[in-house]
């Protein structure tokens, strides 16, 4: 149950922070495209090391 | 799009497994929750294509507010035909549209039915396979391996040369191997893919828009001339372009065989979640990474979504077009190959799918079915939709209007003329114009289809003997 938990909260992290946050920082001109770049690499890794942990799990 | 056939969700993957229900309707125990039909619809329609179509509106100069309107409406008219055409047929009947239009028709007609599909299946997941295939090779040049390969433009419609002939066949053989060897691993892959690659499409728009010179919408989808090769667009070409992408799917009645397992028609709504994140915010998304390229490129863009999504997110992109294109090839080669099985039923669903899956290959080695995906999609819909009418009046007119219902089902006929006429009269007149009028674009040719499909079955369905013929 807390692996699932930990899970869940790792693609929290992997979509929300680092997919989403960086299009904008890189938008209003914070991040360069290299950080940018990194980060949602960073994010897809994560996204996908982490959901199949939960995603489906419980299902019918 | 689509998946016209691009469905790999968890929710085809589980009904994939029921293969107890294919001939029958679906039992109660069986029927699904609305979240699944939401998170399906929402997967299926951000697929590989979406990076093809987006582009097509603004080569084709349509203008902001025909933009924007054409896909708000189009899309909403998407929906109610999900909603009051096939879910509630879907939900009463609680059949696959194949085993109900055996019911009617016959399995001869279903025989060709499923020969028509098959190929357009074909090509639809050769335009797939076209889509990765630019953006395998960025990543394989990403990763050190020198390749020279000219990506396609709007204008190519043959392979730009050997090198992009030899990835396409290799990509292509690699797809086709993994559809022949099941559906289930992929349908896994493209379900954990869904939400992220939403998130991808959206990433791309907000860092993009900077790079543009416009400084409005209005910059960017000007109403201007269209690029050499396209079709240009208004309004009503965006309108019936939303509506009609997936007609096979909704007026054709294929997705009774997703819809059957929903509780309720209402859950036609959930069709809302794919049109507007995938055929709205996708396709505005890629609309404006091709803005870019053409600030870049005026006078030969690229229509080549690796380059373009790299070049605005970098490697995730990459990882974004690939499985984008992949999940939905793979799971359309596997139905291509099921729907030839569907004709010789002694052969083995493995080589059928290796036989679609190396039609596939070669069309995706030629860039005019991805280049053309609107004309290509178009004619999708106008060649399969009209069975949607046929089963639609079936269910609501048989009775009412002194038709026979599930006519081949009660007389053991195994062709029904009616139902023959009635779709390839209206589908023979749309092929004159796709192939040597081209008086009319593609996708206006669906409704009307359907429509005339409709009162031929009413007319000629009167005049057939009680009992079997044939």
């Amino acid at each position: 149950m807390n692996a699932k938990r930990a899970a869940v909260a790792v693609s929290g992290l992997a979509l929300g922070v680092l997919t989403l946050l960086p299009p904008l920082l890189y938008a209003a001109g914070r991040i360069p495209q290299s950080a940018l770049e990194f980060w949602m690499l960073l994010g897809t890794v994560l996204w996908f090391a982490s959901a199949p942990w939960w995603m489906g799990k419980g299902d019918a | 799009m689509n998946r016209g056939a691009e469905d790999s969700s968890g929710l085809e993957q589980a009904l994939h497994a029921a293969d107890e229900h294919e001939r029958e309707p679906v039992p109660e125990k069986a029927l699904k929750g609305p979240a699944k039909f939401w998170g399906m619809y929402a997967g299926e329609h951000t697929a590989g294509t979406e990076f093809m179509i987006g582009p097509m509106f603004l080569a084709g100069g349509v203008g902001v507010f025909d933009l924007f309107a054409g896909l708000l409406l189009g899309n909403l008219l998407a929906v109610l035909s999900w909603r009051f055409v096939c879910a509630p047929v879907a939900t009463r009947t609680r059949l696959t549209l194949y085993a109900q239009l055996e019911r009617i028709a016959g399995r001869r007609v279903v025989a060709l039915y499923n020969l028509a599909n098959g190929i357009l299946f074909c090509f639809l997941a050769g335009a797939m396979i076209t889509v990765s295939a630019t953006a395998v090779v960025p990543a394989l040049q990403g990763v050190g391996i020198p390749l020279e390969v000219r990506q396609p433009t709007l204008q190519d419609l043959m392979p730009t040369g050997v090198s992009w002939v030899v990835i396409v066949l290799l990509l292509g053989a690699v797809i086709a191997v993994v559809a022949a060897r099941g559906y289930d691993s992929v349908a896994r892959v493209a379900n954990l893919a869904a939400p992220w690659m939403i998130l991808i499409f959206i990433a791309c728009a907000v860092v993009t828009l900077p790079k543009l010179d416009a400084r409005s919408a209005a910059e960017i989808w000007k109403g201007s001339e269209p690029l050499a090769g396209s079709v240009k667009l208004t309004f009503w070409h965006v309108l019936i372009f939303a509506w009609c992408c997936n007609a096979a799917m909704h007026l054709g009645m294929s997705d009774m065989s997703v819809l059957r397992y929903a509780r309720k028609a209402s859950y036609g709504w959930a069709s809302a979640a794919g049109m507007y994140l995938g055929h709205f915010l996708a396709w505005i998304s890629a609309s404006i990474l091709f803005a870019l390229e053409v600030q870049r490129n005026p006078e030969s863009p690229a229509n080549a979504p690796g380059p373009m999504v790299e070049n605005a997110v970098g490697f995730a992109g990459l990882v974004c077009v690939i499985v984008a294109g992949w999940t939905t090839a793979n799971p359309t080669i596997y139905r291509a190959g099921l729907a030839f099985q569907g004709i010789f039923p002694r052969s083995s669903r493995a080589w059928m799918t290796l036989l679609a899956g190396g039609v596939a290959t070669v069309a995706g080695v030629f860039p005019a079915v991805a280049m053309r995906l609107l004309d290509f999609v178009g004619i999708y819909g106008t060649i399969l939709a009209p069975a949607g009418a046929i089963v639609f009046l079936n269910h609501w007119a048989g009775e009412r209007w002194g038709l026979m219902r599930d006519y081949a089902a009660t007389t053991g006929a195994a062709l029904n003329p009616a139902v023959l006429a009635a779709w390839l009269i209206p589908v023979g007149f749309c092929l004159v114009d796709f192939v040597w009028t081209h008086w009319v674009w593609p996708p206006f040719l669906a409704v009307p289809a359907w429509l005339a499909a409709g009162l031929l079955y009413l007319t000629a369905s009167k005049r057939l003997p009680r009992r079997s013929m044939l």
